[in-house]
């Protein structure tokens, strides 16, 4: 079996539990566009002091959303020890990273899709400037994002506190995206306010880069106890 | 032939497994025999490449690597490995398929075997726990493994189940397939497989074959050595 085929398989799997059930799905919906409902009421400014911290109000839900299904996306796998049984078979351990980022990133995804209209609906936000730079900015933003936490949630899956292990671990690690991504959206809604794009999206490319690449090829390694 | 060599395991800074020499030949079937703690559950974890030992070496039969390993093996333990959202067959279908062999009729074989042909579209959260134990089984046969290592298989099954996994055995060594079994019931154990291995406290204490009058003379030695330890 192909290592693109062991993904597939993986990711077939994951989405077909979670489309069955749509449980966390649903939660990671709803979660983020209370929140931005939440924050729409928090901020009730004037347009123009929103600017100042649009981009992170746009992100937050999304971010919070995504580490609600670092813990539970999987955890079929905790509870039956079924991870034991992908570990005592011969799949490729680069192909299980690769299988959960892509069916996580999918969620994601999904969030991304029904959260930022609604940004923009609430916060009475005007259309981007450059829709093009803001949708780079959160598909590159939202992979990085997930990939860093699948590869954390994978790690930490043998330890008792992984729940509380993975947030501890991720924000840190995460800083330089989160510099990336806040100064392209800012840049995406406002092209006024910044400029040096081409410098952020290399950035945000080189860290997803070492964070999908890098665990693939070491997770074999890493997954060795 | 697999073989361990002067094994030593260490877990939570406790000494698990004691030099362990072990041979397995191919085709031939094990018992694994020893009270709780006794370090036969951790023997079955290195020989599943679950954990690896803190010293002492793995020699794989005809020394393949540890993912060809990987392919000749299959493994029961008392975590089902199963996904309880999907149905019994989905889950034989995705376990076929990580092993690289895919083949229908050889789901519906195993299935039946296991006596669950019948429910194989149901959700697998709605079997009991005998018939997620039989899929278990049934998951671990379905790439036919060569090797084949069983943590109290028997657990939690009714006495029909106990009956349908025990002929499964007897058919398995017939047909030249290895396993080694840890069981609760020495004695069915005994019934079942080629050699005995007695361990204490992560140790091997004694080994023996198998016979028809062999097993009360072996059990009774075992508790004298049990006994002249602790002691």
């Amino acid at each position: 079996m192909t290592f693109i085929n062991q993904v597939v398989l993986i990711l077939n799997r994951d989405l077909r539990i979670e489309f069955r059930s749509k449980s966390l799905l649903l939660s990671m919906v709803i979660f983020a566009l209370l929140f931005q409902v939440f924050l729409q009421i928090v901020f009730d400014a004037k347009t123009q002091a929103i600017q100042m911290i649009a981009p992170g109000i746009l992100w937050l839900p999304v971010l919070l959303s995504a580490m609600l299904g670092f813990n539970k996306y999987g955890s079929a796998e905790r509870e039956n020890g079924a991870l034991t049984g992908l570990l005592v078979s011969p799949i490729d351990k680069g192909a299980l990273f690769l299988g959960k980022l892509i069916g996580n990133y999918v969620l994601v995804f999904i969030v991304i899709v029904t959260s930022v209209p609604i940004f923009f609906l609430f916060l009475k936000q005007p259309f981007p400037a450059s829709i093009g730079l803001l949708l780079t900015t959160l598909l590159l933003g939202s992979w990085g994002f997930v990939a860093i936490g699948v590869f954390l949630t994978t790690l930490a899956h043998s330890s008792s506190i992984t729940e509380l292990l993975v947030p501890i671990m991720i924000f840190p690690l995460a800083v330089p995206l989160f510099l990336a991504i806040i100064q392209l959206t800012e840049m995406a809604l406002f092209p006024s306010l910044g400029m040096g794009e081409n410098l952020w999206i290399l950035l945000l490319i080189g860290y997803n880069l070492i964070f999908t690449v890098a665990p693939t090829f070491l997770f074999d390694l890493l997954l060795e106890v | 032939m697999m073989e361990l060599q002067n094994i030593n395991l260490f877990m939570n800074d406790k000494n698990v497994l004691h030099s362990i020499n072990l041979q397995w030949r191919k085709g031939e079937s094990i018992a694994l025999i020893g009270a709780n703690g006794a370090g036969k559950s951790s023997l079955l974890k290195v020989l599943g490449t679950l954990v690896k030992p803190n010293s002492g070496k793995l020699k794989y039969p005809s020394d393949l690597s540890v993912k060809e390993w990987k392919k000749l093996l299959g493994i029961v333990f008392p975590e089902t490995f199963l996904y309880h959202s999907l149905t019994a067959y989905e889950n034989l279908r995705f376990y076929q398929k990580l092993y690289g062999k895919i083949n229908k009729d050889r789901i519906d074989e195993v299935l039946k075997q296991v006596k669950l042909f019948h429910v194989k579209q149901e959700i697998v959260d709605t079997y009991s726990k005998g018939m997620k134990q039989r899929l278990s089984i049934a998951r671990a046969l379905l790439h036919n493994p060569t090797y084949l290592l069983l943590d109290e298989p028997f657990d939690g099954l009714d006495s029909e189940s106990k009956e349908i996994l025990k002929n499964m055995l007897l058919q398995m060594r017939q047909k030249g397939t290895g396993y080694i079994l840890v069981s609760h019931d020495s004695e069915q154990a005994w019934e079942l497989c080629d050699r005995a291995v007695l361990m204490h406290e992560g140790r091997i204490i004694a080994e023996g074959k198998c016979t028809n009058q062999g097993y009360f003379p072996f059990i009774k030695r075992y508790r004298e050595i049990v006994k002249e330890k602790s002691s």
